[in-house]
């Protein structure tokens, strides 16, 4: 229910938004948001991840990439991208 | 000595009574030097921190007029506005803020009326500094019974409407501190309505002030130019 009041304005806006605002939500919002509550953040990945599979839209998928990002930074999620180094 | 001891604390409130609106006239002056400003809103932050300490609520309450006792509440935001860039004015008036909310609980009844009736206030007026708004905003949800909630019934986009606020850089750090407290808040609320418990690794917490983690403070302290792109 928590989930429900920040979710859809939060993809909404990312959707709308530019590179620019998305980096200032980056930077500003999502990273506060997981210090505070980390169990709800993983909870809006698996939700969105959830209603990728179910609808087959990938209109989230940018707020679902920046989202893993920032779980990876904050070490909710283990890093499994290749460094670059190794693709050289 | 009975005697005494009334008669002097007469003369104290008398004083206290008598020293309100030269204090508020005083810290409306936005055309003074920064130092006679800040003499003026440290002398009216120290009487409200003397009529919260005061027992005379009645006489405290029937000797500020309605229009004075909105002056007052209006002080942070007006006087925020024609100090935008005075570090030391603005934290002044948080201080002030907060003393008029105490001051309000302890001499008016319908305290709890007034308080969200303020709220109300505070996310309607578009013309306030986002930063100011966003302070106050936080600060309101907090002391409010379910305020967090009053807030997302009084204004439905009010989630959408701030992260469209981010946009600009200059007040995106406030902005985004403002969102995750109410979003906490609210979230405070949800589990205290369904009693239900909800854990996390690190546990939720609401930060609040000083509170607030060192790197995050570090962000909202960092002075970003100004970009409405």
């Amino acid at each position: 229910m928590w989930l429900e009041t920040w979710k859809k304005p939060l993809l909404q806006t990312i959707n709308e938004s530019d590179e620019y605002h998305i980096r200032l939500l980056n930077k500003y919002f999502l990273p506060f948001l997981s210090k505070e509550c980390p169990h709800a953040f993983t909870d809006l990945i698996q939700s969105m991840a959830n209603e990728i599979l179910e609808t087959k839209q990938t209109t989230s998928l940018q707020a679902l990439m920046l989202c893993f990002n920032i779980a990876r930074r904050e070490k909710l999620l283990p890093d499994d991208r290749i460094p670059f180094a190794l693709l050289i | 000595m009975s005697h005494f001891c009334i008669s002097s604390k007469s003369r104290s409130l008398d004083t206290l009574l008598k020293s309100f609106h030269p204090a508020l006239t005083a810290a409306l002056r936005a055309d003074k030097s920064l130092e006679w400003q800040l003499a003026a809103l440290d002398a009216l932050s120290i009487w409200l921190l003397r009529a919260t300490r005061s027992t005379y609520h009645a006489q405290i309450a029937s000797h500020i007029s309605p229009s004075d006792w909105d002056v007052l509440v209006d002080l942070t935001w007006t006087r925020w506005a024609s100090a935008p860039n005075a570090n030391a004015i603005q934290k002044l008036l948080k201080e002030i803020f907060s003393k008029i909310l105490t001051l309000q609980r302890n001499i008016y009844s319908d305290w709890n009326k007034r308080e969200v009736a303020l709220l109300e206030r505070v996310a309607q007026i578009h013309s306030m500094d986002m930063k100011v708004q966003c302070y106050l905003t936080e600060v309101l949800v907090r002391r409010i019974t379910n305020g967090a909630k009053k807030l997302l019934e009084l204004q439905e986009y009010w989630i959408r409407t701030m992260l469209r606020e981010m946009k600009d850089s200059g007040t995106g750090p406030a902005v985004g501190k403002c969102i995750v407290s109410v979003l906490m808040a609210r979230r405070a609320e949800l589990i205290a309505d369904h009693n239900e418990v909800e854990c996390s690794e690190s546990g939720s917490r609401t930060y609040i002030g000083a509170e607030w983690p060192r790197d995050v403070v570090g962000d909202l302290e960092e002075t970003a130019p100004s970009n409405n792109q």
